[in-house]
């Protein structure tokens, strides 16, 4: 476990560093509505916390699901 | 008696059902619990990074201020970040790839490395038929995939895996040709 931790911080780590790349969604937005509506802007902001959340959820339901077989049925031999 | 498709793995040290790989960035085995989180996980990594990178083009394009006028924390964050989002959409969407092809054939990863020394009955009872001639679980693309993200479909971005499905230790199989 203490040696996959740096990878898991990785793991975890890039995608956070993301988040506080938000803001910069509706800086465009501001500057050229023309091209770049607010309301896309903020439903792509909306969208991209949406995705963000369920990255963390799949991430925890995985690394605390175990698939261990049971030792009823692999008998250590 | 070991159950189809479980195998040990030596960096945790147990046997996991329908063991796919050990997976250094969660720290566990990935096996028919947790295989369809993986996907999801991995799927979500995916939408998550293209966003960014479609996010960064739009700012660094249509912006507030030029390049130039920007300040080099700002710029050196900016590029940094960008660097490390395409190298991880690029690991990314290869292991996206890579997964959507193992789900469509109902392969393991760790079956796919070791497809010619795994070995199957063949239509003779006293035949044994390796993996890469035929594939006893491949039961079409549909039901492969039914058989890792359950028949509801309302509940396929559920990360639990739908235990009316999930067998682990008994897994349909398919006749040889």
């Amino acid at each position: 476990m203490g040696r996959d931790l740096p990878y898991m911080v990785f793991a975890l780590g890039t995608p956070g560093a993301s988040v506080l790349q938000l803001q910069l969604l509706l800086e465009p937005a501001r500057s050229h509505p023309e091209l770049f509506p607010v309301h896309f802007a903020q439903a792509m902001s909306l969208f991209h916390t949406f995705i963000f959340v369920q990255l963390v959820w799949t991430y925890i339901v995985a690394a605390t699901t175990s698939s261990k077989a049971s030792p009823a049925l692999v008998p250590v031999t | 008696m070991r159950p189809p498709r479980a195998h040990h793995c030596s960096k945790c040290g147990q046997c996991s059902l329908r063991l796919d790989h050990h997976c250094a960035f969660m720290g566990v085995c990935v096996g028919a619990r947790n295989y369809k989180a993986f996907c999801l996980f991995l799927l979500h990594a995916f939408i998550l990074s293209s966003t960014m990178i479609l996010a960064s083009y739009a700012y660094w394009h249509w912006g507030n201020g030029e390049a130039s006028e920007r300040h080099w924390a700002v710029s050196c964050f900016f590029w940094t970040e960008n660097v490390a989002l395409c190298l991880g959409e690029l690991f990314v969407g290869a292991m996206v790839f890579v997964h959507c092809l193992l789900v469509a054939v109902n392969v393991t990863s760790l079956e796919r490395k070791k497809g010619a020394a795994l070995y199957f009955p063949g239509t003779n009872p006293t035949e044994q038929v390796p993996l890469t001639q035929h594939n006893p679980y491949d039961l079409g693309p549909d039901q492969n995939f039914v058989s890792v993200f359950g028949a509801n479909p309302f509940l396929v971005f559920w990360p639990y895996p739908d235990d009316s499905q999930l067998q682990g230790s008994r897994f349909p199989t398919c006749p040889p040709p």
